[in-house]
């Protein structure tokens, strides 16, 4: 199977580019100075007066995972956007786009290419926090499928983030604006929905719906990531927050079944599945049509007419 | 070669009815009453236009004249609002991947990636129309030979010379080997020295049995890299034929430029060489006066474009 061209010419420059490289080691110090913060941290208030229990160091290890993956979702947002908003603007401001129109070339591969180039340096960022996963993991209270789904949670909030930014530079015809829209949205999406589920909770008597969270990247990763160890050792993460948003607003109205009030207290209940299976649904969704979007804006004014 | 003989302004509507030729396989080119119209402006109106295999054709034109336009939509860029175009044997309109197989597009800027090799430049665009992976280092390293970059494979695009990125950009547009090529101002800010190379590497092309396409400002350059023109204006051709048609169809005035012993400068109209034996007989045997210059002067193509244009644009 061939390569994307695109994606082919895109990873070269990418790696040429002092850019990704000042980037990725900027990520990298960053998220390791907060990983240490936190594991000092939960180490203190972890341990009681007879020291650190075997809970206790398990729940050092889950907590501080749920600490990096919340900040790797963050560094995710911050740094896909303003990576990928140049994606399609920049071949405007370049003058390559007509070039690569008249090729054998289609929008949809142009588009899959540039995404494509985009969730490489995203498994580039995520390779890149392994070395600090595997610490949590050797502390404890972290099985491998709690670790993999908290870096697949990342890895599809960086596809969703990439397809949006590839939409947005299709619409704009520079590179500026294009960034400025990709992270609006993403600020909509992150801080927008919790406003609109807040404003819905404050006007009504009940717990706000729930679904208008599912267009919210974090709860859909705190959902995904929600392995059955948070639950067991109590802890106070991030994500686990989140997912309480979710199984509370699961007992009060309904998200999909609410079968929870059994169960939830040792498994991640129903009412967190199902919100992962439906947020995942609704931001693959939303990536889709950013994608078709993208494809759209690229097509030539033949093809437009056509 | 079809000839359009100046028009009435402003531009008349195509025909609506005109029945479409027949495709005729010895030419790379050919368009039949082609018009492209933005609600009530005509970008390009009733173009009929036929050029050869092998040809080396020049659309010459104000800005805005519709050079740009036609050739866009011999690219597959934009279609037609109505008429009729085969490019290489195909129809533009309906039938986009085979003409975009067959054509080579050379844009009027030439876009440049950051962070690129020059042969990684090339390696893309070939990939780009599917030229199989094997064969790519051949196709590249045979390209940038004929452009004579093959010194730079190695450089970034970006640290070369407009000359070099424009050779380049050519070199881009080779890459599926076409047989027409589409060369939008290829000249333009390009140094003396380049636009001879430019020049001599068109030449080349057209050895190669390639057929091009070239639309440029500068006339005289035009004049020599070129067998047939076709002069533009308000999205209609004026004129299209050698170059010497043309200053025939528009009437070129021959004269005779004469400098006398004393200073005194005349430019006189003369029909032919006979006649012009004739008036320096005159002037020498019956007035007696001593001629120090006797030159005839002909209208360039590019004192007939200025004549037949009025550098209206729409």
């Amino acid at each position: 199977m061939r390569m994307n061209p695109v994606l082919d010419r895109e990873l070269r420059e990418r790696v040429r580019g002092a850019r990704s490289g000042v980037l990725v080691t900027l990520y990298l110090v960053l998220l390791g100075a907060f990983f240490l913060l936190t594991l000092y941290a939960s180490t203190i208030s972890g341990s009681g007066s007879r020291g650190l229990q075997a809970t206790d160091v398990a729940r050092v290890g889950r907590s501080c995972f749920e600490w990096l993956i919340f900040f790797m979702l963050i560094f995710v947002m911050f740094l896909v956007p303003g990576l990928t908003s140049s994606a399609v603007a920049g071949e405007r401001e370049r003058q390559t786009l007509v070039p690569m129109q008249v090729t054998l070339l289609r929008p949809r591969h142009i588009v899959a290419g540039k995404v494509q180039a985009s969730v490489a340096f995203l498994l580039l960022l995520i390779v890149a926090a392994l070395p600090l996963v595997s610490i949590c993991y050797a502390i404890g209270g972290l099985s491998v499928v709690d670790a993999v789904s908290g870096l697949a949670a990342v890895a599809f909030t960086g596809l969703v983030l990439a397809c949006i930014a590839t939409g947005c530079s299709a619409i704009a015809k520079r590179t500026q604006t294009a960034t400025l829209l990709a992270y609006f949205l993403t600020l909509c999406l992150n801080i927008g929905t919790f406003m609109v589920w807040g404003i819905a909770g404050s006007l009504g008597r009940s717990e706000p719906p729930v679904v208008i969270l599912t267009l919210n990247p974090f709860m859909n990763a705190s959902a995904l990531a929600g392995g059955k160890t948070s639950n067991l050792l109590d802890i106070n993460g991030p994500l686990t927050g989140m997912r309480a948003i979710v199984q509370q607003s699961g007992r009060s109205n309904s998200f999909g079944s609410s079968s929870s009030q059994s169960i939830g207290a040792i498994t991640p209940s129903n009412d967190v599945l199902n919100f992962a299976v439906g947020s995942t649904m609704v931001l693959l969704t939303v990536a889709m049509l950013a994608v078709w979007f993208a494809s759209t804006k690229l097509r030539t004014p033949a093809e437009r007419e056509r | 070669m079809t000839n359009v003989d100046v028009p009435a302004s402003p531009p008349a509507p195509p025909m609506p009815f005109a029945p479409p030729p027949l495709a005729d396989p010895g030419l790379a080119v050919q368009t039949s009453v082609l018009t492209k119209r933005y609600g009530s402006l005509y970008a390009l109106s009733s173009m009929s236009l036929e050029i050869p295999k092998g040809a080396v054709y020049g659309l010459i034109g104000p800005n805005g004249a519709g050079k740009t336009t036609t050739f866009s939509i011999l690219a597959t860029l934009l279609l037609p609002t109505s008429g009729w175009v085969r490019v290489a044997g195909h129809d533009p309109v309906t039938e986009q991947a085979k003409v975009r197989a067959k054509v080579g597009y050379m844009p009027d800027i030439v876009g440049t990636y950051d962070n690129l090799l020059v042969g990684e430049y090339l390696r893309f665009f070939a990939l780009s129309f599917r030229v199989p992976t094997r064969e790519v280092d051949n196709l590249v390293g045979n390209l940038l030979e004929l452009v004579d970059l093959t010194s730079k494979r190695d450089a970034m695009v970006n640290s070369l010379s407009r000359g070099m990125k424009q050779r380049l950009s050519l070199a881009r547009a080779l890459v599926n080997d076409p047989e027409v090529l589409i060369l939008d101002e290829p000249a333009s800010g390009l140094d003396p020295r380049a636009r001879i190379e430019l020049r001599d590497l068109i030449a080349n092309l057209q050895r190669m049995g390639k057929t091009i396409l070239i639309s440029s400002h500068i006339l005289p350059e035009l004049q020599e890299m070129c067998d047939t023109v076709g002069i533009m204006e308000m999205g209609r051709l004026l004129a299209s034929g050698t170059p010497e048609a043309i200053l025939a169809q528009m009437g070129a005035v021959r004269r005779v430029h004469i400098r006398f012993a004393d200073g005194a400068v005349d430019d006189v109209p003369v029909r032919d060489d006979a006649e012009a034996a004739a008036l320096l007989r005159r002037i020498v045997v019956e007035y007696g006066r001593d001629v120090v210059e006797f030159r005839e002067i002909q209208d360039d193509l590019e004192s007939v474009f200025m004549r037949v244009t009025e550098g209206r644009v729409q």
